[in-house]
């Protein structure tokens, strides 16, 4: 198109009015850079729409400024734009709450030697509480063993048997206790003297004149000395007793003998 | 024209290309009022007017890099730009362009009342000037330009065919030019 075909064919108000399309304005932008009439006309147009644009301008209200030049003030989100000086705001502290923030630092310090201090105190009390717990435990572990014992000495059914000391160790002495309901025996090796280290007492029964292991007997357990403890039931025996021998399996025939009890 | 330019447009688009706040400053005193009149012809509430002024002026001085002076004036880059957000923006209200001639014919003697016109620029003669226009004059250049309709709604609105829609800004707005030349 020569150029005044496109001055007189209105395409140029077109493209000022903003009516055009995109194809017609890419065409008029590619004739204002090719014809200067063109872009004189285009101007002149644009001139007259602007003017026109100004007697129905309409001034808007005061706050509209400040708020857009907060918003551009902000920093730039875009990365393309060089850095700018970003204005810090620097506020300011009224006195009662520089007050107010000293009196909270003071207590905060007063609360955390306070803590402290406390949780010295809880500590130890933690640990006095633990060693206390510790005794009662062991009390009553030892009340249980007494009662254990005390029950076995005053079952109706059971039936104290005297084991007596061979000439030969008159200080040995030990107590049996046989259930006569199930044949339970339990002794009491308590008065055996301390057996010698590599010794230990075994139990026997004495049925039909032959001696029967009743299993090896207990006499130290964690440096205290064992009462009444349980051995192999019989359900018939003529006699109990009880003999020194080598620690380890039973042996199957007493060695030697310490005390010894018919019923 | 009247006002007086602190910048000529070539120094203030130097300016605002390199992010100059002032040169903002004065691009917004020297074009908001225009620019929001136009806004406000098209959503007819200030509100809403004063938002989408405020967001087409960041996106001004957000996009003002991408200015190219050898492809028009100043002021139809920034038009353009505030048109088409406002077309935006009224399309996401739900809003459809409505046509209003009756109140179009006569909307620049409406706003004329309005007590917040700018008045830095000698708009009173010019106005009472631009009465010379003929209806159909005015209607087919404040579709185009205050109510953003294309060439095909134009033909439309004002039932004539597509292809005189040209012609037809052309005549008027030669018209505009010679009152405002009158008027100079």
């Amino acid at each position: 198109m020569e150029p005044f075909d496109i001055i007189s064919s209105g395409i140029l108000e077109l493209y000022a009015t903003g009516a055009a399309s995109p194809e017609e304005c890419h065409n008029v932008e590619a004739w204002v850079k090719q014809y200067p009439e063109v872009a004189a006309e285009l101007a002149a147009i644009e001139a007259a729409m602007e003017s026109y644009a100004r007697t129905n301008a309409i001034q808007p209200g005061s706050a509209v400024k400040g708020a857009l030049f907060k918003k551009i003030q902000a920093p730039d989100p875009s990365p393309s734009v060089k850095a700018e000086t970003i204005r810090v705001k620097v506020y300011s502290i009224s006195p009662t709450w520089k007050y107010a923030a000293a009196a909270s630092i003071i207590l905060l310090v007063g609360s955390i030697l306070f803590n402290y201090s406390y949780y010295n105190k809880y500590n130890d009390a933690s640990d006095q509480l633990q060693a206390t717990q510790k005794e009662l435990q062991e009390q009553k572990t030892l009340a249980k063993a007494m009662h254990d014992d005390m029950g076995v000495m005053t079952d109706k059914y059971a039936l104290p048997v005297s084991l007596d000391p061979m000439p030969d160790v008159p200080d040995a002495a030990a107590r049996i206790y046989w259930m006569k309901n199930t044949g339970d025996v339990y002794i009491d090796p308590s008065n055996l003297p301390q057996a010698p280290n590599g010794m230990q007492y075994q139990f026997w029964a004495i049925i039909d004149g032959k001696p029967v292991s009743g299993g090896m007997i207990t006499t130290l357990k964690d440096g205290k000395t064992v009462h009444v403890q349980k051995m192999k039931s019989f359900g018939k025996a003529q006699a109990f007793a009880v003999s020194l021998e080598k620690a380890g399996p039973e042996s199957t025939t007493p060695t030697k003998v310490y005390v010894m009890g018919k019923i | 024209m009247s006002e007086i330019k602190k910048y000529g447009e070539e120094e203030l688009v130097a300016l605002l290309q390199s992010k100059d706040q002032q040169a903002f400053s004065y691009l917004y005193d020297n074009y908001a009022a225009a620019l929001n009149g136009i806004i406000y012809r098209m959503v007819e509430e200030r509100e809403l007017a004063e938002d989408i002024l405020q967001e087409a002026f960041i996106r001004i001085w957000n996009n003002f890099p991408s200015y190219d002076n050898t492809k028009g004036r100043l002021f139809t880059w920034m038009l353009n730009l505030t048109r088409n957000l406002t077309i935006d923006t009224l399309r996401s209200k739900g809003y459809k362009k409505q046509a209003k001639i009756s109140r179009d014919e006569n909307s620049v003697s409406n706003i004329a009342q309005d007590s917040r016109v700018a008045e830095r620029f000698d708009t009173i003669g010019l106005r009472k000037q631009l009465d010379n226009l003929k209806p159909e004059q005015r209607s087919i250049i404040d579709l185009a330009y205050f109510n953003g309709y294309t060439q095909e709604e134009i033909a439309e609105q004002l039932a004539i065919p597509l292809g005189t829609v040209k012609t037809r800004m052309r005549t008027a707005i030669l018209e505009l030019r010679k009152i405002l030349k009158d008027h100079q």
